[in-house]
């Protein structure tokens, strides 16, 4: 039954269906499944949905719906997570750069990241680099994901990859991401990672996870 | 005591004086001439007319100006954009009030908050129940918001200028933007609601078309015909979607104009889409309008640039069909772009192509000038011919 109740939430991920999300994962609780069953079958959802967005099947407002579902989730799952003793993936802390006033994209990468068993802290919108590094070193963060939307607030990226370079070289990842950034800024400023879009922030933000002791962007 | 308006009047005048001597004693045809004459293919060997469209933002900091100073002083705009014309020699009038997605939103009641240096933001839209809806009005255009500032632009242009730089179209966000707008940006919940209420998405987009309408009469008042209809959101639709949410009010703006022209800055690329939108004529100048596209956001499987491939495609319909041959690079090509490889690419295409209007959009601030000096110079490098 449970089984059953899993693949709807993942259908209803997939579909983007808002509505049906919160009472069938009270559903999948009440039938014995534990949170982060259910939050790694919506991670299964978000990939599938993350992939037809790749492949032109899908679209933004799919690949928008499926964070909104997501979210609306995981509000209900994280607080059971601790309490039913699963172990976060890692932790990451996101936020968007000073001057930068934009969470649309974001939101839907803080989603995927929760979505996909990470424990992250929400910085919010327009953080400074200060701000990054202090909540990542009090929350013993694995990765800061740091995001620009516009080309006037890439300088804010910059200086956060340096302070944490300069910082906390080694302990902490630096990833980075959003609409006016491309793979070579990231180099540049030496950022250990950098992701186009959702779906593939979470891949980088596994990669950094996995390959914590290597060098170089990925 | 002279004020700092009559100072701004004056710079105004002087730089004018300085751009038309410098075209009737320097290159020895006017602007407006030369645009005309490589409109029409007539004329001797002469360069390609240039402009730099929604470089305002990187105009306001070239003057010495802040940001929130050209959003809500229309001389300063346009005096920072008439520098610009100066500096970079060029031959046609570009300028749009960096917030042009949110000015037409803003009469309808949308806050807009104007950080010192920073691009304006909207933290919220106007419709944030379903009910709200019921409410809207379509505003005097004339009046509200903040299109006032934009009005008394188009006011000292079209007095002072319009000889000069004679401009025939500006960019409107299009219905489905605007709507987007009236409902929230930062969480693009239009989103969600063409999944769970596609009765109200109609009914803002039908709405929005309506108050386009509005603004789009006012623009006649001042000689622009032509409505580019920009479409950052609307480009992210399905095709199916598209065709539902956006095309339908582009129609009914296109016929409230009766017969002058707009253009939908779609980037849809189904065939059958783009066979519809010419078919409609939503054209420039009765004729559609193959552009050439790159954005700065991530398209997987697209690249972030345009092949030559795709370019030279373009450039062969359009010359099959008898379109207008201009090439439009969005997004911040120029940012993002070093002078070499700037230099490389308008090089390419140019020999590619032959001589076509090459038309970086969207130049911020922060631009290297080396790189607007590149773009401008490669494509000075290149004469046409009758």
């Amino acid at each position: 039954m449970a089984k059953e109740i899993l693949q709807a939430i993942k259908e209803c991920l997939i579909a983007g269906e808002r509505t049906q999300i919160t009472p069938l994962c009270y559903e999948a609780l009440q039938q014995g499944a534990l949170a982060y069953e259910i939050i790694m079958t919506m991670n299964e959802g978000m990939r599938v949905v993350g992939e037809r967005y790749e492949t032109g099947e899908y679209f933004l407002p799919d690949l928008v719906l499926g964070g909104v579902v997501m979210k609306e989730a995981v509000a209900i799952l994280e607080p059971l997570l601790a309490l039913q003793g699963a172990k976060s993936r890692g932790t990451i802390v996101a936020g968007s750069v000073t001057g930068d006033v934009h969470d649309i994209g974001k939101n839907i990468v803080i989603a995927m990241f929760s979505g996909t068993g990470f424990s992250v802290i929400d910085l919010g919108i327009n953080v400074a680099s200060e701000t990054f590094l202090e909540a990542a070193k009090e929350h013993k963060a694995d990765i800061i994901a740091a995001s620009a939307t516009l080309s006037t607030t890439l300088p804010g990226l910059r200086e956060v990859a340096h302070l944490v370079r300069d910082c906390a070289r080694g302990s902490i990842k630096v990833l980075v991401g959003g609409a006016a950034t491309t793979q070579k800024f990231a180099r540049d400023i030496c950022a250990d990672g950098w992701a186009p879009d959702a779906p593939q922030a979470v891949k980088a933000a596994e990669s950094l996870m996995a390959k914590r002791s290597g060098d170089g962007i990925i | 005591m002279v004020s700092y308006e009559d100072i701004l009047d004056q710079e105004i005048e002087w730089t004018k004086e300085k751009i038309v001597a410098y075209f009737r004693d320097v290159e020895g045809i006017m602007p407006a001439e030369r645009v005309q004459r490589f409109a029409e293919g007539k004329g001797k060997a002469d360069k390609i007319p240039l402009y730099l469209w929604l470089a305002d933002e990187w105009g306001a900091h070239y003057n010495g100006f802040k940001l929130s100073e050209i959003c809500l002083n229309s001389k300063k705009l346009v005096c920072s954009y008439l520098n610009l014309c100066w500096r970079f020699k060029l031959e046609m009038w570009g300028s749009v009030f960096p917030y042009y997605y949110q000015l037409g939103p803003s009469a309808v009641g949308m806050k807009i908050e104007f950080p010192e240096d920073e691009p304006p933001v909207s933290p919220r839209g106007v419709v944030n129940e379903y009910r709200d809806i019921e409410s809207l009005k379509v505003p005097n255009m004339r009046t509200e918001g903040y299109m006032p500032y934009h009005w008394e632009a188009y006011r000292i242009w079209k007095e002072k200028l319009s000889d000069l730089y004679p401009s025939h179209s500006t960019f409107v966000g299009g219905p489905f933007d605007f709507a987007v707008q009236l409902r929230g940006v930062q969480g693009l919940q239009l989103f969600t609601d063409m999944k769970e209420n596609r009765e109200l998405v109609k009914e803002l987009c039908d709405f929005s078309a309506d108050c386009i309408i509005e603004m789009a009469k006012i623009y006649q008042e001042y000689g622009i015909n032509i409505l580019f209809l920009s479409e950052v959101t609307a480009v992210q639709l399905s095709p199916d979607d598209y065709m539902e949410l956006e095309f339908p009010y582009i129609l009914k703006i296109r016929d409230a104009m009766k017969g002058k022209a707009i253009v939908s800055l779609s980037r849809q690329k189904s065939p059958e889409i783009l066979d519809r939108i010419y078919a409609e004529g939503i054209t420039l100048m009765g004729k559609p309008v193959p552009m050439v596209f790159t954005g700065n956001y991530y398209q997987p499987k697209r690249g972030y640039f345009p092949s030559l491939d795709d370019i030279m495609r373009d450039h062969q319909t359009a010359q099959e069909k008898g379109y207008p041959q201009n090439i439009y690079f969005l997004g911040q090509w120029l940012y993002d772009t070093s002078p070499g490889e700037i230099r490389h690419t308008i090089a390419r295409v140019l020999d590619a192509v032959g001589p076509t209007s090459i038309v970086p959009t969207s130049i911020p601030m922060g631009t290297p000038v080396e790189s607007i000096d590149a773009y401008v110079e490669a494509m000075r490098s290149t004469r046409w011919t009758e």
